[in-house]
């Protein structure tokens, strides 16, 4: 049996490299497809963080920060689809 | 007695699925950290024989909340779905696994 | 002890997630290693998150995953079909494309289409 609050920083290290390789992979792209994807990542990644911050100091409220998140990331996904749809496809 | 058949097939839907969920995770976990790129992504045309438009909702649904597999285009009549597999080596066994996991299924929830 | 467990198997596909975003080689493959495989391990981490019973609102997390699990299909639909029709590069297109003459799809992607430069090169 771990501390949570242990578990959470070695948790949040783990994730911070899996955030360096997302933003990697946003910086390189080559296409905007991709770095879409990574920016889906992105707000997984955001939300992973606030379950790791309510897990270290017991406030459920990081989980509702959580559920803002995901609902934004749903809406822009669909936004971006549009675009890439209307955009890419007109010449 | 449809009844529960009817509600037999939900739940064996919803075990499978679960289990697919994980064996898929794990399938994907492998491709990612093998050394070299071994695995064969491609686009799949699987024929449905399903009827009505929220069973084939639903088996796009499924297929796309997989790993491994996404639902990109439902054809206009509804009877061909187009996947993007990231693994499918054989692409008679992965529209076969479609058919036997999911669609047979949904066809009782159908009738 | 069981919710702990869940976060680190969370945790652990999340960086899976990562790595695959940056290894594999088309937007395709990329999205099955981020947006599923990531948006699962966030489901773990959420579930790890309700097991241990200090963190209260179970409602909350329950809620979220349900959210994230009904609107990923739908992103990862639209985005796949939106990144095929603006023409993403695709691993294999050449000798199989079921979807030749279904949908329409551009030559190049729309990357290049606006400022007309040399392709970059594919990580």
């Amino acid at each position: 049996m771990i501390a949570s609050s242990v578990l959470a920083a070695v948790l949040g290290i783990v994730l911070s490299v899996a955030l360096a390789l997302t933003a990697w992979r946003m910086v390189v792209g080559p296409t905007f497809a991709d770095r879409f994807v990574a920016l889906d990542m992105l707000t997984a990644l955001a939300v992973a963080f606030g379950v790791l911050a309510a897990v270290a100091t017991g406030r459920s409220a990081f989980l509702d920060v959580g559920l803002g998140i995901s609902i934004i990331n749903f809406v822009a996904t669909i936004a971006f689809a549009t675009f890439l749809e209307r955009r890419g496809t007109s010449e | 007695m449809r009844l529960i058949r009817k509600a037999a097939a939900l739940v064996t839907l919803a075990v499978v699925f679960a289990w697919d969920l994980v064996r898929s995770s794990a399938q994907v976990t492998a491709i990612v950290l093998q050394p070299r790129a071994r695995h064969h992504p491609k686009i799949v045309a699987v024929p449905t024989v399903l009827e009505k438009d929220w069973s084939v909702g639903t088996l796009a649904y499924l297929t796309s909340l997989t790993p491994g597999s996404t639902c990109l285009h439902v054809s206009e009549d509804r009877r061909l779905l187009y996947i993007h597999m990231l693994d499918a080596p054989d692409e008679q066994a992965a529209i076969a696994k479609f058919q036997s996991h999911y669609e047979i299924r949904l066809r009782i929830l159908e009738r | 002890m069981i919710g702990q467990l869940f976060l680190i198997a969370g945790a652990a596909l999340l960086l899976v997630a990562a790595v695959g975003l940056l290894r594999l080689t088309d937007p395709f493959q990329r999205m099955h290693a981020a947006t599923k495989a990531g948006t699962l391990g966030v489901a773990l981490m959420l579930i790890g998150a309700i097991l241990i019973d200090d963190v209260a609102r179970t409602s909350t997390g329950l809620f979220t995953i349900l959210f994230l699990l009904l609107t990923l299909p739908v992103g990862a639909q639209l985005l796949g079909r939106a990144a095929y029709m603006s023409g993403a590069t695709l691993d294999q297109i050449e000798c199989d494309d079921p979807l030749a003459g279904v949908l329409d799809r551009q030559q190049a992607p729309l990357s290049e289409r606006l400022d007309g430069t040399e392709p970059e090169e594919q990580r």
